[in-house]
């Protein structure tokens, strides 16, 4: 339990090192720190809850036993969202694959839709999810940059910067992307 | 400038990325251009639009679900690689293995050539059944089991 609750208080960085030596501690705190973010990325890359929940593991399965390729003074979140774009592509990519060539389960189950909360104005609600799932689904059409791009930026918060980092690109390209990315946005929603 | 450069304008001042010079330029292009007006206008909506989404809720189950993967990784990573240090250690001894199981080798095989050797050598070929001598059938025996040496495709004899 100590042990815990100085896991809990070291830095992303040291944990990863721990990770790397098998430290199970290590990798319970940074479960508990980024899965959510990690989760939330590969839902709005995919729109498909099974498939996120999978790259959400493997991503933490390519962390482990990447652990030791981390260069310290590299900042981590740039690092981990480079795992977890990169998985995310893989992973969609043999995914798409298998729903396309098969007739198991996965192709044929129904769509969910998230669960409603008490809201006092049925109408207002529907029409407010009914927006939000056209808008999230206009972002996963989205080019894969540019959706990328997008979901770093304005849901995760990362800056132009970062998103370079992340996608091996430069600010300018990354800025060129984002604007691209939001026309593209503006007629797919008929704004 | 192109309206398409000055759109990346617009997008930094919304970001609030731009200095106060390249500022000033833009709006002044801004107070002339109406399409870039538009394009101002419709970015910003584009924005509050993003931010409608609400934020997907990881399942409860998934944070243990791959805490359990990746530690049964862990663990069967480091059952691996005991055992690989434990063969590792005899890796000193390798050329000294190979080296017996081929002295071992060479011994078996020079003694089952000694074994062998004898029972050919003391069988004195004839001159004219070469063949018969050494299956065996000397003197009196019947070649009849031979036949077959004799005997053409046609089935014809000597």
């Amino acid at each position: 339990m100590a042990r815990q609750a100085t896991m809990n208080a070291q830095s992303d960085e040291d944990l990863i090192q721990a990770l790397g030596n098998g430290d199970e501690n290590a990798l319970r705190v940074l479960v508990d720190r980024h899965s959510a973010a990690i989760y939330r990325f590969s839902i709005r890359f995919t729109g498909d809850e099974s498939l996120a929940q999978d790259i959400a593991q493997e991503v933490f399965l390519r962390l482990y036993r990447h652990a030791r390729r981390f260069v310290p003074g590299t900042l981590f979140k740039t690092w981990l969202f480079t795992i977890v774009r990169n998985t995310s592509i893989d992973l969609a990519r043999s995914y798409t694959y298998r729903k396309a060539y098969s007739l198991d389960e996965y192709s044929q189950e129904p769509e969910r839709t998230p669960p409603l909360d008490a809201d006092p104005d049925p109408e207002e609600r529907y029409l407010s999810e009914e927006s939000a799932h056209r808008v999230a689904q206009a972002v996963q059409s989205l080019p894969e940059k540019q959706r990328t791009a997008v979901i770093l930026r304005y849901y995760e918060g990362l800056s132009a910067r970062e998103i370079a980092g992340i996608m091996r690109s430069t600010v300018a390209s990354v800025e060129s992307l984002l604007v691209r990315a939001k026309r593209s946005l503006l007629k797919l929603l008929e704004l | 400038m192109s309206c398409r450069k000055w759109q990346i304008q617009i997008y930094r001042l919304h970001e609030g990325e731009l200095d106060r010079e390249s500022e000033a330029a833009l709006l002044q292009h801004l107070g002339t251009c109406a399409s870039c007006r538009a394009d101002a206008e419709r970015f910003s909506q584009i924005d509050r639009v993003l931010q409608r989404v609400p934020e997907p809720s990881m399942p409860p189950f998934l944070a243990e679900r791959i805490v359990t993967r990746v530690i049964e990784q862990i663990r069967e990573d480091s059952a691996q690689s005991t055992l690989r240090r434990f063969f590792g250690s005899f890796a000193y001894f390798r050329p000294a293995v190979a080296g017996t199981i081929l002295i071992l080798g060479i011994g078996l095989g020079v003694l089952t050539g000694l074994n062998l050797s004898p029972s050919i050598n003391t069988r004195s070929a004839g001159s004219s059944y070469d063949v018969l001598t050494l299956a065996g059938i000397e003197g009196g025996g019947s070649d009849s089991s031979l036949d077959f040496i004799w005997t053409d495709a046609d089935g014809g004899g000597r």
